[in-house]
């Protein structure tokens, strides 16, 4: 088991965004968070890149608990823990390339190395050729694809995407979902948080559905979403 | 290297901020340095009081020549004396009357000269504390031959008073210049990581430990303290050359200050970064 929630719940000042929540992601898994905005999917992918601390309950990923983490840990266990956003948070003033690199300078990984890794992995999200361009003259679908390949770095035992596709347009979308489908047949587990249905319902994967902070629905691979 | 080159490029990109920062490190260390060139010259000036330091002993008139000779032995005899000088009663009356200068006229209507013959005597430096001192002039006192003593002892203990005075003054000043340093420092440079903190949040979101996103802050804040090191450094020693024409006694820092000046400069700046780079780290903790 990669990811599992014990019983998690985190309750804000404004409110309580996830309550008794317990699941487990398997390694290799591609699975679904769907949910309406503001049900609390964001809030459990910052669990797993431990962004956000339980209020109760215990989260753990990989050798990794919520429980006992210090600074140093949490920053181990974010080299194992892929994560890209809507909005790309991609560094302006960094060409694709030193974005890609980032990563695997903060794993303290020798120049070489980082350069190597970081050309193979931009030649795998198809982008060899503007690697060094910089994010505001790439388009939507391009900077998406420079994150994940940033996030895919240090190639994580997870990778974790919240609303990926909500700035693209659909065909480019469908893209990122293809690019994410074949990071997952590499072995890495995807979890894609969307208000989204329409990728759930297409690609026959597991979906994990939440409202208002609960599960509400937890679905294996080709069963219907309702 | 990595370091480097982001601390470079975060400077350049920071501009005026990193100017800002630079102007408000030298102006803290100028004051500072005036302190402590201040210091520098009030030490001189203890220094050279502290060489002042003298027992005299006045002898008997009674006393023979064989009796100031044995006597100056056995006073040769007691640790701590550096140097002993014999005053006949008319070298002390020159020197009255050079004191006197155009009045010492007065001097000549006396029948006979009332001075008494005397030692001057004077302990190594080390030595020269109040209560050596007292307890040599009272050994000397004691002494068959010597009639009375003088050896200052109000003015010693003033020299002390102020030495310690001094020495603390100087403790609070250093700790107040210095919290107010680091304080204004963190501040601004507050500012220069606050622009950019999405760099940082990136960073701590692809698994950087803090001593990686702080690395080039500190190293930023040592480019500052150094700069700010050496712009200070020069007013202070053009503001020293200006004084040193008319006051020709001025004295500039030893070069252990210097070594001390350099150092508190450059920490200074570096501990302002990372105070300001660590409550940051902690604040946005996560995200």
């Amino acid at each position: 088991m990669l990811v599992e929630f014990k019983n998690v719940s985190k309750i804000y000042k404004e409110g309580t965004a996830l309550e008794s929540i317990s699941l487990s992601v398997e390694k290799g898994e591609f699975a679904f968070v769907i949910g309406p905005s503001g049900a609390g999917k964001t809030t459990l992918l910052k669990m797993i890149y431990m962004g956000e601390r339980p209020s109760g309950g215990e989260v753990v990923v990989g050798e990794f608990s919520s429980a006992s983490l210090s600074r140093k840990r949490t920053a181990l266990l974010r080299r194992q823990v892929g994560v890209v956003f809507q909005e790309f948070r991609l560094l302006k003033e960094l060409t694709a390339f030193e974005n890609v690199c980032l990563p695997l300078r903060a794993a303290g990984r020798r120049e070489a190395d980082i350069r190597k890794r970081a050309n193979s992995v931009l030649y795998s999200v198809g982008l060899a050729s503007k690697r060094h361009q910089f994010p505001p003259k790439l388009s939507g679908g391009e900077q998406q694809r420079v994150a994940i390949a940033r996030a895919m770095a240090l190639r994580p035992a997870i990778l974790l995407a919240d609303e990926p596709t909500g700035n693209l347009d659909p065909e480019t979308s469908e893209q990122i979902f293809d690019l994410l489908l074949d990071i997952n047949r590499g072995g890495t587990s995807v979890l894609v948080a969307t208000h989204d249905l329409r990728h759930a319902e297409w690609l026959g994967k597991r979906v994990i559905k939440i409202e208002e902070g609960k599960i509400a629905e937890d679905r294996g691979p080709d069963q219907c979403i309702t | 290297m990595y370091h480097m080159n982001q601390a470079l490029s975060g400077m350049k990109r920071a501009g005026f901020m990193s100017v800002a920062c630079i102007i408000i490190i030298t102006c803290s260390l100028l004051i500072f340095g005036i302190f402590l060139v201040a210091t520098a010259n009030l030490r001189e000036v203890l220094k050279f009081a502290h060489g002042k330091v003298e027992i005299v002993a006045f002898l008997d008139e009674r006393i023979s020549q064989a009796g100031v000779d044995s006597l100056m032995t056995e006073i040769e005899a007691i640790p701590f004396i550096e140097n002993m000088r014999y005053v006949a009663p008319e070298t002390a009356l020159e020197r009255l009357k050079e004191e006197f200068g155009s009045r010492s006229h007065i001097l000549d209507a006396m029948d006979e000269n009332p001075l008494p013959a005397s030692l001057e005597i004077t302990l190594k430096p080390q030595y020269r504390l109040k209560d050596r001192v007292v307890g040599v002039a009272e050994r000397i006192e004691k002494l068959h031959g010597v009639e009375d003593i003088s050896y200052g002892r109000g003015w010693i203990t003033i020299l002390e008073k102020m030495v310690r005075v001094f020495a603390i003054v100087d403790i609070v000043v250093g700790l107040i210049v210095g919290v107010a340093a680091v304080v204004t420092v963190s501040y601004t440079v507050r500012l220069t990581v606050f622009a950019r903190k999405e760099m940082i949040r990136l960073l701590k979101l692809v698994g950087a430990t803090d001593l990686f996103i702080m690395a080039p802050f500190l190293i930023e804040g040592v480019i500052h303290g150094a700069l700010s090191v050496c712009f200070s450094f020069l007013v202070l020693y053009v503001g020293y050359r200006a004084v040193a024409v008319k006051v020709s006694q001025a004295t500039f820092m030893p070069w252990e200050m210097v070594v001390f000046f350099v150092v508190f400069g450059v920490m200074v700046a570096a501990i302002g970064s990372w105070v300001s780079v660590r409550s940051f780290l902690e604040e946005k903790s996560e995200h």
